[in-house]
């Protein structure tokens, strides 16, 4: 058989390095074969392909230093970076979906890229948030694509493919076959943004209608933090085609300059394009869930599933929704629907045990724990733990409670809610010091600003209680303020602090 | 009377002008004012109270919208009069951007064909919906609710100031554009339909009532014109940065209030520009304004906003009373108010309306009339009946090699009959032991000689005052005492081909005297008075008109007129020597001359079939005359051959280099982003190392990061004079779109616009050059 047209089967198999192989001894022979160098391309590029509007460049420092957003203070609800205070679909009490600490806005149901956390400040982000399991420093987390290079290393023992700085790009650009080929393999392989930028540019400059090369170069201004480029671009070329990735990148674009109205806005435009495309609706129901909508939310996420009864985004929040919403054995069929679906992750049987002991069906319950007690690692260990030693305390049994806060602090000895929790057990057995001394290490292990409302109201007591005024009045100010600024406003603190104040004044 | 409601202390600088109220909540009003770091700043205003008090807005009260790019207009608006809330529209040098407060979202952003430096929002003509009307480098653009761009015209240059209103009286709305050129145009849809001459770059522009609007130029000149004429004037040393016209007494007629660059607050009348009121403030004025408030009753004030961000509002109070008082807060950093009559407020004492500001220099009246014999230093008393004081004003070659010299090494060529009279000054060099005075006549210019009838009434001085001549307005030319005669001679030259009124003001008498006679005059200068006329082939002198090659731009046009009348216009607009009307038969006629400014030619040409060719190489001067010639003989559609070949060879240039700019600039983008990605990270790691205290890692960074900073400024700096020659060319091709236009009149005109553009944005240049010399049609 024509090697070539082997290799063209295999890529079609997406057995992207048996091409590789196949086309590099060919081009040895004939290095002048653009057939060949192509398809050499395109499955270098398909091996690290990514699809563009998942990914999230937003870094660190772009968080701290990035001024593209128009609104530095914006109004609350209209805002991806400034923490909810009032969202449409707070619920009072304890079933109300806690509040992610670090950025002030509900846990989802899914780990995502992007998750907006803004840092207040520059000493803040260095000195705390670095986890124990994650012992890389922070400026390794800064210019992830400014790695250039290493990718090509990877697949191409023998020195890169392509020397791009070497390459005529205005003759290639105006071989209108290959043009697409070389710009994705150096956007996507290579990471060469700003010379796929200059390439697009001019390729745009030769046929200004064709639509590809517009989004591509709004892509490469993304990727460059040039979002009013970007925008232009995405908007020139969303108007051109209506291709779904189109009305996606400029969602994206929208979210990334904290314009969520808009973003939600061009879903919806996408969404009446492509009704059938459940990317649009998860992606409005992601903006709307950080916009503390979740009834919005949760009703883009079950009409993405109408669509697309396999979305494990839409299955996972959905579930966790119903969860919050006191609605556990609803919960439970969702996260039946995933196990269903293959999904085996220690998260999901964890989620599943809570449903169960929340909807009393303890013998279910005990299975689905041990489920997650094979699947899971370290970190998971200790949340685990956290979550037996909290049925544990919920059912009165306040030994095996603290046997499993101990484990859990064994897997993670910064786990501020098993060091919480340890405390609690502490104060009811009267040990008042011992509490205090647990909570403050569970106040320090979170990062005294990232701490949570409860722990600092527990700590306030605590030190009442032994007399200590000063630090008790200090901790139920950040306890008071914390709260006021989720929007909650907890008359437990309030009246705490009057007492306090009362006291203070009386001495 | 006003009186103090409350003193906002934003801590934000204001830029002059860049400050506007509006409605971002339904029913509380804010203000919005750009900042010096490019940065909207946004408060909310307090609401009405009895009670004067100074109010400083916390930091997180304030909302801050970064814009990144230097704000150069603000307005506010809505597109639909259901809205509930404002939009607000910001400027800057490259867009427009519409932004909707309450809902953090852009209504729309878009690129304009030169900057924002202006914004209006309201309706204009007949176009139905309400449009953001932006003004930039030389191009005026309306803009819908979704972007569309229905309105779209060239200006001569940046606009600076916009209102909307119906100055003309016809019904419907026209734009009023201030210009950089010192032009007030006035636009109806995509027609110039009249431009006011002023003399400074105008800087500001208000609405007052009944086809008046006031305006403030640079040179601080603050007037109010009525329809297309200026009912008066006054100037200043300072800039006048905000006007408004708002009813203070109550008595239903506005008074201007003016807010200066020197700090000067001022109320003047709008019919006499009398001072009513002033007050002087810490700092500059930037901007007032007029606040409708939903919550006090829609009942209006104004906010006096200076430049440091301290922002007073005051309310009328007992509007029956005639009095100009105004009740301040005091100023400074003390919470207490001057007791001065008891009542808590300080009263701040009315300026008498006759004890006018020394920094005003001149009041002048549109009317013709002597300047007022009152405040002149001189004792004035008439000339007496029997002296006649003559003034004579001719144009004057001078040395008529004067521009030939210049182009032509050799000299020999005169670009002169041989008949021409050569003025020379008879005194220089003549006077014995003495040193000869420069000859004030070898440089064409218009000579001015002023006579009296007794030689015992010497000139020892004349004064001239008009407008837009003379740096400064005025010129007074005194010969050296040894030199008063009963003649004086000068040289004037005027820089436009403009007609200007002149005030001339002779003193005459003896040299030794203390006081002098004085003659006070008027004369209008006729809009072409920079022209020599070369004598006419065809007369007695044969001599040919000139050896220097004749022009080779031209424009073409015919005209239903008898050749009379075109004689008629001529001598009402130009010098012409001798008697044209001899020489001007019925089977047509033609006149030739030469600009006293540069040496240009220009020869106008009209056969018996009326068709009239005006021949010059300057595109400038040929719309003159076709502007003059239109107005003169009343022509309402002129459609014109136009010719310059040296004004349209420079297009192919610029478009060549519009292109090669568009490649650079994508490429200085991304280099630029590119690097402060690195810079940005840089930065950081500067900042880590300086957690860890590792000291020597930290010196490291910050070295780096300060060459890196270096280099990234220097590409900065390459991109922005890059830029400035891409504006500087764009401009130069729509001023040639517009010196084009003005070559024809009517229809025409208005195709011709829409046309360019369309070749413009597709880069055509050999169609708009066709389109420039052969109109539209």
């Amino acid at each position: 058989m024509d090697p070539l047209y082997v290799a063209l089967k295999l890529f079609e198999l997406r057995k992207y390095d048996q091409v590789d192989k196949i086309t590099t001894a060919l081009l040895e022979r004939n290095p002048q074969d653009e057939a060949l160098w192509t398809l050499k391309m395109r499955a270098l590029t398909q091996q690290v392909y990514v699809d563009e509007y998942e990914m999230e460049y937003e870094d660190v420092v772009d968080q701290l230093m990035d001024e593209s957003a128009m609104a530095a203070r914006p109004r609350p609800g209209t805002s991806l970076r400034q923490p909810v205070k009032t969202g449409v679909g707070v619920r009072p009490g304890a079933t109300a979906r806690p509040m992610s600490r670090r950025t002030g806005r509900p846990v989802s149901g899914m780990l995502r890229p992007s998750s907006r956390a803004t840092t207040a400040n520059m000493r803040n982000a260095m000195t705390t948030g670095r986890g124990l399991q994650t012992s890389q420093p922070l400026t390794a987390k800064i210019g992830r694509m400014l790695r250039q290079g290493t990718a090509s290393m990877l697949t191409t023992p023998n020195g890169p493919f392509i020397v791009l700085s070497r390459l005529n790009l205005a003759k290639y650009t105006e071989k209108k076959y290959l043009a697409k080929p070389l710009f994705e393999y150096i956007f996507y392989h290579d990471h060469e943004t700003a010379l796929a930028l200059q390439m697009a540019n001019a390729a745009h400059n030769l046929d200004n209608r064709d639509w590809w090369w517009l989004s591509r170069r709004g892509l490469c201004h993304y990727r460059l933090a040039l979002q009013r480029e970007a925008e232009r671009d995405m908007k020139e070329a969303a108007s051109q085609q209506a291709h779904p990735d189109n009305h996606l990148y400029l969602s994206k674009i929208y979210a990334r300059i904290d314009l969520p109205a808009q973003a939600i806005e061009s879903y919806k435009a996408g969404g009446v394009n492509f009704p059938a495309e459940p990317a649009m609706l998860v992606g409005a129901a992601r903006i709307f869930e950080e916009l503390d909508d979740l009834a919005n939310s949760t009703l883009f996420y079950r009409d993405a599933l109408k669509i697309d009864a396999m979305n494990f985004e839409a299955l996972a929040c959905v579930g966790m929704e119903c969860y919050y919403d006191d609605q556990p054995e609803l919960a439970l069929r969702y996260y039946r629907r995933l196990l269903q679906m293959g999904v085996h992750s220690a998260e999901i049987f964890i989620n599943v045990g809570m449903c169960c002991f929340v909807s009393q069906q303890m013998d279910l319950m005990w299975s689905a724990f041990e489920n997650a007690f094979l699947l899971c690692n370290k970190e998971q260990l200790a949340d685990l733990f956290y979550n037996l030693g909290y049925i544990c305390a919920c059912s009165g049994e306040l030994q095996y409670a603290q046997r499993c806060f101990q484990l859990s602090l064994t897997s993670n000895n910064s786990n501020p809610e098993a060091l919480a929790g340890l405390a609690q057990i502490a104060y009811s057995e009267g040990d008042r010091q011992k509490a205090v001394s647990l909570l403050s290490v569970s106040v320090t292990a979170s990062g005294k600003e990232d701490a949570s409302m409860e722990t600092l109201y527990n700590m306030a007591v605590c030190c009442e209680e032994l007399g200590d005024h000063g630090s008790a009045f200090h901790y139920a100010q950040m306890a008071h303020t914390l709260a006021s600024g989720l929007g909650a406003v907890d008359k437990d603190v309030k009246d705490l602090l009057l007492r306090l104040q009362a006291a203070i004044h009386s001495v | 009377m006003l009186r103090a409601m409350y003193d906002l202390q934003l801590q934000h600088m204001i830029r002059p002008g860049r400050a506007v109220v509006g409605e971002f909540t339904e029913g509380e009003m804010y203000l919005a004012a750009a900042n010096m770091a490019n940065k909207v700043v946004i408060s909310k205003l307090p609401a009405f109270s009895a009670y004067a008090s100074r109010i400083v807005p916390t930091k997180e009260s304030l909302q801050i919208l970064n814009i990144n790019q230097t704000i150069t207009a603000l307005a506010v608006g809505r597109f639909t009069s259901d809205a509930a809330t404002d939009l607000l529209f910001i400027g800057t040098p490259t867009e427009l951007v519409v932004y909707d407060v309450p809902q953090n979202r852009e209504v729309f952003r878009k690129s304009t064909t030169g900057g924002a430096s202006s914004i209006a929002v309201g309706k204009t003509g007949r176009i139905k919906k309400t449009l953001a009307i932006v003004g930039g480098e030389s191009a005026l653009q309306g803009f819908d609710e979704d972007g569309n761009e229905p309105l779209w015209t060239i200006t001569g240059d940046n606009v600076a100031v916009l209102v909307l209103f119906d100055v003309n009286k016809d019904g419907q709305v026209e734009v009023i554009a201030g210009c950089d050129d010192h032009q007030i145009r006035v636009f109806r849809e995509t027609e110039q339909i009249f431009s006011m001459s002023e003399t400074d770059k105008i800087v500001s522009l208000a609405v007052l009532k009944d086809q008046n609007f006031v305006y403030g130029l640079a040179n601080g000149t603050v007037g109010v014109y009525e329809q297309y004429e200026r009912r008066w004037r006054v100037k200043s040393k300072s800039k006048p940065l905000a006007v408004l016209g708002f009813d203070v007494t109550g008595d239903g007629e506005p008074e201007i209030l003016c807010g200066w660059a020197s700090g000067k607050f001022e109320i003047r009348d709008r019919f006499s520009g009398n001072l009513l009121f002033k007050y002087q403030m810490d700092d500059p004025i930037a901007q007032i304004l007029e606040v409708d408030d939903p919550r006090n009753h829609h009942e209006k004030y104004i906010l006096v906003a200076t430049a440091e961000g301290d922002v007073k509002a005051f309310a009328v109070e007992d509007s029956t009373s005639k009095e100009y008082t105004v009740t301040f807060l005091q100023d400074g950093q003390s919470h207490d108010m001057l007791t001065v009559d008891g009542e808590g407020n300080s009263k701040v004492v009315p300026v008498k309306p006759d004890a006018e500001d020394g920094e005003s220099v001149a009041s002048v009246a549109n009317i013709p009339q002597p300047l007022s014999r009152e405040d002149s230093v001189y004792d004035w008393s008439t000339v007496p009946d029997n002296v006649e004081v003559y003034i004579d004003v001719e144009p004057n070659l001078g040395n008529p090699n004067y521009f030939l010299n210049r182009n032509l090494p050799s000299g020999k060529a005169s670009a002169l009959p041989a008949d021409m009279d050569v003025y020379v000054r008879k005194d220089d060099g003549s006077m014995d032991g003495r040193i000869g005075l420069p000859n004030l006549f070898d440089k064409p210019s218009l000579k001015f000689t002023i006579r009296t009838s007794d030689a015992a009434y010497k000139i020892p001085g004349v004064v001239i005052f008009t407008e837009g001549v003379f740096s400064g307005e005025s010129y007074y030319h005194h010969p050296p005492e040894r030199l008063v005669t009963n003649v004086v001679q000068f040289p004037v030259t005027i820089p436009k081909n403009l007609p200007v009124d002149m005030f001339i003001t002779i003193m005459a008498g003896q040299t030794n005297r203390k006081f002098y006679y004085c003659h006070g005059e008027l004369i209008r200068m006729k809009r072409f008075a920079m022209y020599y006329h070369l004598s006419t082939p065809g007369t007695t002198t044969a001599a040919p008109t000139s050896p220097a090659p004749p022009p080779e731009g031209f424009v073409a046009f015919k005209v239903q007129e008898r050749i009379n009348r075109f004689f008629l216009w001529a001598s009402e607009n130009f010098f012409l020597r001798g008697d044209i009307k001899a020489s001007g038969d019925q089977s047509g006629g033609s006149l030739a001359f030469v600009s006293l400014r540069d040496g240009e030619q220009l020869v106008i040409r009209m056969t018996s079939a009326g068709e009239i060719t005006v021949m010059t190489d300057s595109i400038d001067t040929a719309g003159d005359v076709v502007e003059s010639l239109a107005d003169g003989l009343t022509l309402k559609h002129v459609e014109s051959h136009a010719h310059f070949p040296k004004a349209y060879d420079g297009l192919l240039n610029v478009f060549s280099q519009l292109d090669e700019f568009q490649t650079n600039r994508q490429r200085q983008i991304a280099d630029i982003a590119d690097r402060g990605a690195g810079i940005r990270a840089m930065l950081m790691k500067a900042e880590e190392c300086k957690t860890l205290e590792t000291w020597p890692e930290v010196k490291k960074y910050y070295m780096e990061l300060h060459n890196q900073n270096k280099s990234i400024l220097g590409d900065f700096r390459v991109q922005i004079e890059a830029h400035q020659k891409f504006t500087a060319s764009l401009k130069s091709v729509s001023q040639l779109i517009d010196k084009a236009a003005r070559l024809r009149v009517g229809t025409p005109k208005s195709d011709l616009f829409s046309k360019c553009r369309l070749a413009v944005q597709s880069r055509d240049v050999q169609l708009l050059v066709r389109l420039m010399e052969f109109g539209a049609s």
